[in-house]
């Protein structure tokens, strides 16, 4: 009979993921008995700093939250701030808001895809490292990378914290030669986005199936992005107003990022738990795609979310196309809404899963309050609780080089923004 | 047709223009030569998106905090290239991970280059008005020595490395840093 193993393994910064984190494992004979997803990144103060702020400000601020998000931060917010003025959105600047999601999507996907996730798959500890062996995958994947930058520049002006977005809609309507450039890019890159999801097929993925609740938004018949209502695969149909009595966010000792649960559990959010729960609305070709792979949806195994990932940005091109196919430059990109005071949410999917926005504005539209749940932290308990299920069926008896490469990998599959995870800390201050 | 991408890199923030103000100024510089694409990227890896092969030439443009006086615009060859001593969160692409994607995908590291412009390390908020015209000088300083860079290619096809030729080159073009205390 072996020793059962007692010890510790300490991964102190995790490699291809955004941010500062660590991975500290306490195993005690053979068990996982304590294990800390550390986030040390700074705090960033964001909700703090927004009061007081009026609203084109708050838009134009939570993009700087993140460098791979911005739009999703700037939606959830917009939605957020017309709710309070009772402001419905015109038909044309809500599919336009899609389709510059779209973009973020795709630029956020493929960055994951091919350089930061590919690589582990394939044995490489690194995407230079891989680049030299698939030359023509990495190009590919920086190509569209490029298209979705493309398509946020296109509304918003660059691709980095974008300025395009206002209550209302946007500042400006791209004109129509420029959205014919777009379209045809786009167009262009279907067959590669096609080809991407039969090559991610192929990687050798870890069997690894577990029991976990995903939740995500469900829109309206079409596929989630720019809002509905939270909907989990355990039942739960909430409005998004709802979310707080369901959802509880809190601090842990050892990290500067919140962490949340679903009714005192761990949940997932993020392209596998959207496309579990929606995946009966991607289009008919797009399913043949996937049925073509072999591997089935909805999956319990976190491993596939790189799959997902290639399947939704083949989904956010041929939206992007279809939303686009009767682009009329002429309309007016905006209505001015009527500024009041109120309670408003906004909830949308970002591209690491749904991200919650409450403010409270006063009669001027400024800022009373702001609360923003990012999909990070709502992905950090299910992370630890996967860790403790992975390694262990990993075999806790591997050497620690192996488990610290097969923690890291399992991290990655979420794919956190850890910049985006601590916007926010509890602050007080005492002035004597 | 073997072409010179010049990249300016940054954003729209502050110093961090430098590089693409200087790339505005040398697109327009070079606008007549078809072998000269001169782009404003906001991520180095946005560089795939042009056609670029390995026997294209590359310029990577853009602001530094170094040693030197604020306004010496320098250049770098990839091995050269300083370690970024600090890491801010923009998901780890950063240009030396892009250079050395671009070294997997093989391209010589001889025909890629940096060229940088030093600027003021202090964090201090200057005047609208004073830090206006710094950064034009930042610009101004950083097109001429990437100007010089890519004449010099133009007439011998390659980088201009050589003391002996950079020499000979600076006396028939003339390329000055900014006069001590403009900054």
């Amino acid at each position: 009979m072996s020793d059962l193993r007692t010890g510790e393994i300490h991964v102190p910064i995790l490699a291809r993921v955004e941010g500062e984190g660590a991975l500290d494992i306490r195993i005690r004979d053979g068990h996982i008995d304590e294990l800390h997803l550390r986030i040390f990144e700074p705090p960033r103060l964001f909700e703090k700093l927004l009061e007081g702020r009026p609203a084109q400000d708050v838009i134009d601020s939570v993009a700087r939250i993140c460098g791979i998000c911005p739009v999703a931060y700037q939606m959830s917010a917009v939605a957020a701030i017309e709710s309070i003025f009772n402001f419905t959105p015109t038909p044309w600047v809500q599919a336009m808001r899609r389709v510059m999601y779209c973009g973020e999507w795709i630029q956020s996907h493929s960055l994951h895809v091919h350089l930061l996730a590919a690589p582990d798959f394939l044995g490489f500890n690194s995407a230079p490292a891989m680049a030299k062996q698939f030359p023509l995958e990495v190009r590919r994947g920086l190509r569209l990378q490029g298209i979705g930058n493309d398509i946020i520049r296109t509304f918003g002006g660059r691709s980095v914290h974008p300025v395009g977005v206002r209550p209302g809609g946007f500042f400006r309507a791209p004109d129509a030669a420029a959205m014919a450039t777009l379209r045809q890019k786009i167009h262009e890159s279907l067959n590669e986005a096609r080809d991407l999801i039969a090559w991610v097929a192929t990687l050798p993925i870890p069997e690894d199936d577990q029991d976990f609740t995903s939740v995500s938004l469900r829109q309206n018949g079409e596929y989630p992005i720019t809002g509905g209502r939270i909907v989990s695969d355990r039942g739960l149909d909430i409005a998004i107003e709802e979310y707080e009595q369901h959802f509880r966010e809190f601090q842990v000792p050892y990290s500067t990022a919140l962490h949340a649960l679903l009714d005192d559990q761990p949940y997932l959010v993020g392209p596998l738990a959207r496309l579990n729960n929606n995946y009966a609305y991607l289009p008919a070709d797009l399913r043949q795609l996937i049925e073509a792979t072999g591997i089935r949806f909805p999956s319990r195994n976190m491993f596939h979310s790189i799959l997902a990932r290639a399947i939704e940005i083949h989904y956010a091109l041929s939206e992007s196309l279809r939303l686009t196919e009767n682009y009329d430059a002429r309309t007016t990109p905006y209505v001015e809404p009527i500024q009041c005071a109120g309670i408003g949410y906004g909830c949308t999917e970002a591209p690491r899963g749904i991200l919650w926005h409450r403010y409270a504005l006063d009669e001027q539209g400024h800022v009373l309050n702001a609360q923003i749940v990012p999909p990070t932290s709502q992905n950090q308990a299910r992370m630890e609780e996967d860790l403790k299920t992975s390694l262990t069926r990993f075999g806790l008896d591997q050497p620690d080089d192996a488990l610290r490469l097969h923690g890291e990998m399992v991290i990655r599959n979420y794919d956190p923004c850890i910049s985006c995870a601590t916007h926010f800390l509890d602050f007080r201050a005492e002035r004597q | 047709m073997n072409r010179l991408y010049i990249f300016g890199l940054g954003s729209p923030y502050g110093w961090d223009q430098v590089g693409w103000l200087a790339a505005d100024q040398l697109r327009q510089t070079f606008s007549g030569q078809p072998a000269i694409v001169v782009d404003m990227l906001s991520r180095p890896t946005n560089l795939f998106s042009h056609p670029i092969t390995p026997m294209d030439w590359v310029i990577f443009i853009d602001s530094m905090m170094g040693k030197a006086r604020p306004g010496t615009a320098q250049r770098f060859t990839t091995l050269a290239l300083p370690p970024a001593h600090q890491k801010f969160s923009s998901h780890g692409i950063d240009l030396n991970t892009t250079i050395a994607l671009l070294a997997s995908l093989g391209f010589s590291t001889e025909k890629i280059q940096i060229v940088a412009v030093e600027i003021p390390a202090d964090t201090e908020p200057s005047p609208e008005q004073t830090f206006r015209r710094c950064q034009a000088l930042a610009t101004q300083s950083l097109h001429a020595e990437v100007k010089s860079c890519v004449e010099y290619w133009l007439q011998f096809g390659v980088y201009r490395f050589s003391t002996t030729h950079e020499l000979s080159f600076r006396q028939n073009t003339h390329v000055e840093s900014p006069p001590a205390g403009s900054f």
